[in-house]
């Protein structure tokens, strides 16, 4: 009953950041490309006032999901933990007397998980530090791109984050069975 | 090569997700909040705009969901094997819910001018967006717990 609970527990959690970062990525794309496209022809009044009215709402948004994601980041990385502190590479060398096969930064997984953590919680501060403050940045649009930039990196990072952990369970997996088949 | 491409077109999977999600709830939420401060005219005139750029983002989406969705189907087919029943229905769920959503955009943003009631059909739309999130999302549990059974089970036929 305990493991269903955690199990449903991390269920939960990743499906809250998966969708906290589709808000603050769509929204930040939307800000950025469809807004100013749609009001283009308006009057300057006008487009600031649906600039200010939008921002207010989206103001919201951003910060609860941004919450949500530090809360839920942070439950996903105790979780794969062990992963990526090595503590299985470890040892499965310490058990088989061999080094561990994991040699290149390029297949730890613990070093993209760090990667993905900073740069998302870089993200996170721009995109808060952009909707706080009665008045928005001087060049808003231009700080919303380069957000959108910094978001997609992110993206990437948690994808190939959750590869190369794959990679390393399996690597971990075949060190196992080479054990077992040699302690025969 | 293969583990690039996995990677990029995941990611790809991903972000498709996070436009076209994020910018229905746009649409839904934020839009009409901004448009009220204008009058009659010039909001329906601006609405109309709002809708024709999101057309373009809207369909371009489709377009890449449809290739990232189908190239990621094939290179996890053995994982998804691995889980059946779970993970079959999880796909099915996810692929069938996928493509409603995707035929009830291309029917609300088709013509000119929106339908009557689009906006609950959008709103609609968004819930049955989030329901295909979490089935691909418990998708991804039972895939890696199925791939995890198979390793006990040949880790123990070796014992």
């Amino acid at each position: 009953m305990t493991h269903l609970l955690v199990n449903l527990a991390y269920l939960l959690s990743r499906y809250l950041h998966i969708v906290c970062a589709t808000l603050l990525v769509g929204g930040t794309l939307f800000y950025e490309m469809v807004v100013p496209e749609a009001i283009a022809e308006l009057r300057d009044e006008h487009r600031l006032a649906i600039f200010a009215r939008a921002r207010w709402f989206f103001r919201r948004i951003v910060w609860i999901s941004s919450a949500v994601i530090v809360v839920t980041g942070l439950i996903e990385t105790a979780r794969h933990w062990p992963t990526y502190t090595h503590v299985e590479a470890a040892a499965m060398a310490a058990a088989t007397t061999q080094p561990t096969v994991r040699e290149s930064i390029a297949v730890r997984p613990g070093w993209w998980w760090a990667a993905h953590a900073s740069t998302g919680l870089i993200a996170v501060l721009i995109a808060v530090s952009l909707t706080t403050g009665p008045r928005p940045p001087e060049h808003p649009v231009r700080w919303m791109r380069l957000n959108l930039g910094i978001l997609l990196i992110v993206i990437f990072l948690a994808t190939a984050t959750r590869q190369v952990r794959l990679i390393a369970a399996d690597q971990a997996d075949s060190a196992t069975r080479a054990v077992l088949r040699g302690g025969k | 090569m293969m583990v690039e491409l996995g990677i990029f077109f995941r990611w790809l999977h991903v972000v498709t997700a996070c436009i076209a999600l994020g910018g229905v709830f746009f649409m839904v939420a934020v839009v009409p909040i901004g448009l009220r401060s204008l009058d009659g005219v010039v909001r329906d005139e601006v609405g109309l705009r709002f809708r024709r750029v999101f057309k373009i983002v809207i369909h371009t989406c489709i377009l890449l969901f449809l290739i990232s969705g189908i190239y990621n189907a094939i290179a996890n087919w053995e994982a998804y094997r691995a889980g059946v029943p779970v993970t079959h229905a999880l796909l099915g769920a996810h692929v069938g819910l996928a493509l409603i959503v995707f035929a009830v955009a291309l029917v609300l943003l088709a013509g000119r001018t929106p339908r009557s009631g689009a906006r609950r059909w959008m709103a609609l739309n968004l819930i049955l967006m989030l329901i295909v999130v979490a089935a691909a999302s418990s998708l991804k549990w039972a895939r890696e717990r199925g791939l995890a059974i198979e390793r006990e089970a040949a880790a123990a036929s070796v014992e």
